[in-house]
């Protein structure tokens, strides 16, 4: 039995000369909840309308639940509920028309979870999504994508526009208990915080690549804040090796570091520095030196 | 450094956001010109090859008044599209009256410019002399006025009879400087007197005032309240919305929506032509005989209103301007062949009421004509005119559909573009050779056409049938389809319908590139959609 939900293999995409995605290989086991991080433009979206089958693949595959989402969407898109970053839904609906008209396209449509998120989301059934602000067409919009329990759950910038309450309580209680009951969700964001929280896996995208890709413990325990003393002034410490991502000047250097300890230890007694100290990270410092680091070159350079 | 250079005056601002209007909207611009100043040209083009295009003939003030109104609506439009909403500007650094005036000037510009060069196209080429200045400065005025109380009104339910109104009164205005209002046309407007300038300054002051007035009530949300229109549309909108709804599948629920959002639109455009033609024909020539005329003329032009229906009906997206297929309905589970079905059967049913409401008024004017005791037809009775006003509609609506369901904005460009380009070359072609090439050009091009079309129709078939889209039973039908329609249309030749000689052929070949249409869409629709939804 395909133990991944999404199987996406050396995926290609560009928009003229822009090149969103290059060579993206990923793979979103079933169950938990995937996080897909990136900045403005990494290519997350991207990633997502592919697995919708909104995009063909110029080159490489994309699989969802061992189907090729463009050649069979009643297929994949029957199991899949979508919350979309733009929230477009229909303005000229209204909530029980909306509700009505997405039932009729989902043999597992549950009418009373549905009755029950109207409620929680304090939706009126007879106002237009016209009238609904930002944060209530959000809500609007995950109705539909949950009601008919998915086995996949995509949201694409699910906080925006919602309210911390909501953020927090609600959004993040619904994906938790979705995980729970053995269903995934893949969503995408940048408010690392609430990815920390929720997220069983994660992969980081940066300009149309992944950076790292491993469940959320491996993640948090597999890196390290260093900071160390060199001996002698040190003018340029490019990353490399097991340093992703370096800061400082002369003889003072603050590195990130991805690996144990002892390998740690190991490295700098080979750079003949002294260990200051060693602090662990939190999603939001690996993502920065993940994404905001220089490109990768060997040696240092006194 | 001198702080000032910092902070760009309104003016620089102004000139900014032209510059930016006019490199955007480049494209639209030029083809409002050039289709809006097709009809006349082409319609000139028949005439003068039949020999019928006698300058000093009554009925040509008629058609010079005619053309002026479609050539100013047709670059109009795309003029408003170029200008925008004045609301894109309401955060920048302008005064109100700024805004309104770079909103309304260079478009009203542009309007009285188009209008007199192109009534100057025509007199070069057709050798008219037509007047230049009285239509054009008529339809600036009448521009501005659209202008001026679209920004004051915006989408209140007040801006139809308010603006309606307006135009109404402009329009009398400018048919009685061509003879009596409620006859016919007597005479050119050569001059424009000082009288006519007054009107057009003080029309002109009241647009600026009606607009700053928009302006400023809408750069601060306060929008012009309609409550009792506003109370009334809710209550009839609450007592249909109100409705439980049960949708059996999704092909049921897709086609409610498809209905719902798009079907009204070709039914709409026709409810609103025909009291226009109405309105027309009471303001030309009040006799019966010509208003049957007028609607049975109509009744071929529901093919020009039946294509913006279709392409209306293929947008797929959020917007005019994105046709893309938008996420909501791109991850619906619902398979591409019965969506494109379900469309195509919209598509039909929006049909089917344009043309019921077409032939109720034309049933409805004929038992006029009937009661009024008018003594003949302006034309015989002929069997195929019903059935081909019908297939026509249908083709020219599907082909929309199917060019607009690609959700590539490029191919309506493409295609206006080629439309243009080929008018352009008509036109040149036109005016520098014999009338003899001239004609067999425009005829060897038309041909050509129809053979496009055919190939078109071909392709999209053997493309579905290799997608398995169609089935190959389908393909033989349809085949049989064009087939017999093309020896009807063959048949119909026979009866000496037509001019002898070379040009039959190129007409019989541009009739069966237009026939084969009829069933273009059953292939294309599906592959159209396809490439929309995972593009």
């Amino acid at each position: 039995m395909n133990q991944h939900i999404l199987e996406i293999h050396d995926l290609k995409r560009s928009y003229g000369k822009k090149v969103a995605l290059d060579g993206v290989s990923l793979s979103v086991p079933a169950g938990g909840v995937f996080g897909l991080l990136g900045g403005n433009g990494a290519g997350k979206t991207t990633v997502l309308r592919h697995t919708l089958g909104l995009l063909a693949a110029q080159s490489g595959s994309v699989r969802v639940f061992g189907l090729d989402p463009v050649a069979d969407p009643v297929g994949t898109l029957a199991r899949i509920g979508y919350l979309s970053e733009n929230r477009d839904l229909p303005d000229w609906m209204r909530i029980h028309q909306l509700i009505s008209y997405s039932q009729a396209f989902y043999p597992n449509w549950d009418p009373d979870y549905a009755e029950s998120l109207r409620n929680l989301f304090e939706l009126d059934p007879k106002a237009f999504v016209r009238s609904l602000s930002r944060g209530q067409r959000a809500r609007a919009g995950l109705l539909v994508a949950l009601a008919h329990r998915p086995d996949l759950l995509i949201l694409d910038e699910p906080s925006s526009g919602l309210d911390p309450v909501v953020r927090r309580d609600i959004l993040g209680a619904i994906i938790r208990t979705i995980a729970d009951e053995g269903r995934t969700v893949l969503f995408s964001s940048h408010l690392l915080d609430e990815v920390e929280r929720v997220a069983d896996r994660i992969a980081i995208l940066h300009q149309g690549r992944i950076q790292l890709c491993a469940r959320m413990d491996q993640v948090l325990s597999g890196h390290s804040r260093v900071q160390l003393r060199f001996s002698s002034a040190v003018s340029h410490f490019p990353p490399a090796g097991i340093w992703i991502h370096s800061e400082g000047s002369g003889h003072d250097w603050s590195l990130v570091a991805e690996a144990g300890i002892e390998n740690i230890r190991a490295e700098v007694a080979r750079l003949r520095a002294e260990i200051l100290s060693v602090e662990p990270m939190n999603l939001d410092d690996i993502f920065v030196a993940r994404t905001a680091g220089k490109p990768l070159a060997a040696g240092v350079r006194a | 450094m001198n702080p000032t250079s910092l902070d760009p005056s309104p003016w620089k601002i102004a000139r900014v956001l032209l510059a930016d209007m006019f490199h955007r909207s480049w494209i639209i611009l030029t083809l409002g010109f050039v289709g809006a100043l097709s009809l006349p040209v082409l319609i000139l083009g028949a005439l003068r090859a039949k020999g019928a295009l006698i300058v000093e003939d009554p009925a040509m003030i008629l058609i010079h008044f005619t053309f002026a109104q479609i050539m100013g609506m047709g670059f109009g439009a795309s003029v408003l599209h170029g200008a925008g909403a004045p609301s894109r500007l309401f955060t920048l650094p302008l005064t109100n009256r700024t805004i309104l005036l770079i909103q309304m000037v260079p478009a009203t510009l542009l309007v009285i410019g188009q209008t007199m060069v192109s009534i100057w196209i025509q007199n070069v080429l057709f050798k008219l002399y037509w007047p230049l200045l009285g239509n054009a400065l008529a339809f600036g005025m009448i521009f501005a006025t659209f202008q001026s109380f679209m920004t004051l009104f915006q989408k209140s339910a007040l801006l139809l009879p308010a603006l309606g109104g307006a135009l109404a009164l402009e329009s009398l205005w400018v048919k009685s400087r061509h003879g009596p209002i409620f006859s016919l046309p007597t005479h050119y407007w050569t001059t424009v007197s000082p009288l006519d300038w007054m009107v057009f300054a003080t029309v002109l002051a009241l647009c600026y005032a009606i607009g700053m007035h928009g302006i400023a009530r809408a750069r601060c949300g306060n929008e012009i309240q309609t409550r009792l229109l506003d109370y009334l549309s809710n209550a009839i909108s609450n007592f249909f919305g109100k409705k439980p709804m049960v949708f059996q599948n999704a092909v049921q629920a897709q086609s409610w929506y498809e209905w719902n959002l798009k079907g009204l639109v070709f039914p709409i455009i026709v409810l609103m032509v025909v009291p226009t033609t109405a309105v027309l024909w009471l303001f030309t020539d009040n006799t019966i005989n010509d208003l049957v005329e007028a609607l049975r003329l109509e009744g071929w032009m529901m093919s020009a209103a039946a294509m913006i229906g279709g392409i209306i009906m293929g947008n797929m997206g959020l917007s005019d301007a994105s046709m893309a297929m938008s996420p909501f309905l791109g991850t619906k589970p619902l398979a591409t062949v019965p969506w494109s079905r379900l469309l195509l059967a919209t598509a039909f049913r929006s049909l089917v009421w344009g043309v019921l409401i077409w032939v109720a008024v034309y049933l409805l004017v004929l038992a006029g004509r009937e009661l009024a005791g008018a003594s003949h037809m302006p034309e015989p009775f002929v069997w195929w005119h019903m059935p081909g006003r019908i297939l026509a509609a249908w083709t020219a609506m599907t082909f929309g559909l199917c060019i607009s369901l690609t959700g590539n904005l490029l191919h309506l460009k493409i295609l206006g573009g080629l439309y243009c380009g080929w008018l352009v070359t008509v036109m040149l072609v036109g005016s520098l050779t014999p009338a003899w090439f001239s004609e067999l050009f425009t005829i060897s091009t038309l041909s050509g056409c129809g053979m496009v079309l055919f190939s078109l129709t071909l392709w999209a078939w053997g493309s579905a049938l290799r997608r398995r889209m169609v089935e190959g039973r389908q393909a033989i039908l349809a085949g049989m389809v064009v087939t017999t329609l093309v020896a009807m249309a063959g048949w119909q030749w026979a009866q000496g319908t037509t001019p002898p000689g070379a040009t039959r052929i190129h007409h019989f070949l541009l009739v069966s590139g237009v026939l084969s249409l009829a069933v273009f869409p059953f292939a294309a629709a599906p592959l159209a959609l396809a490439s929309n939804r995972a593009r």
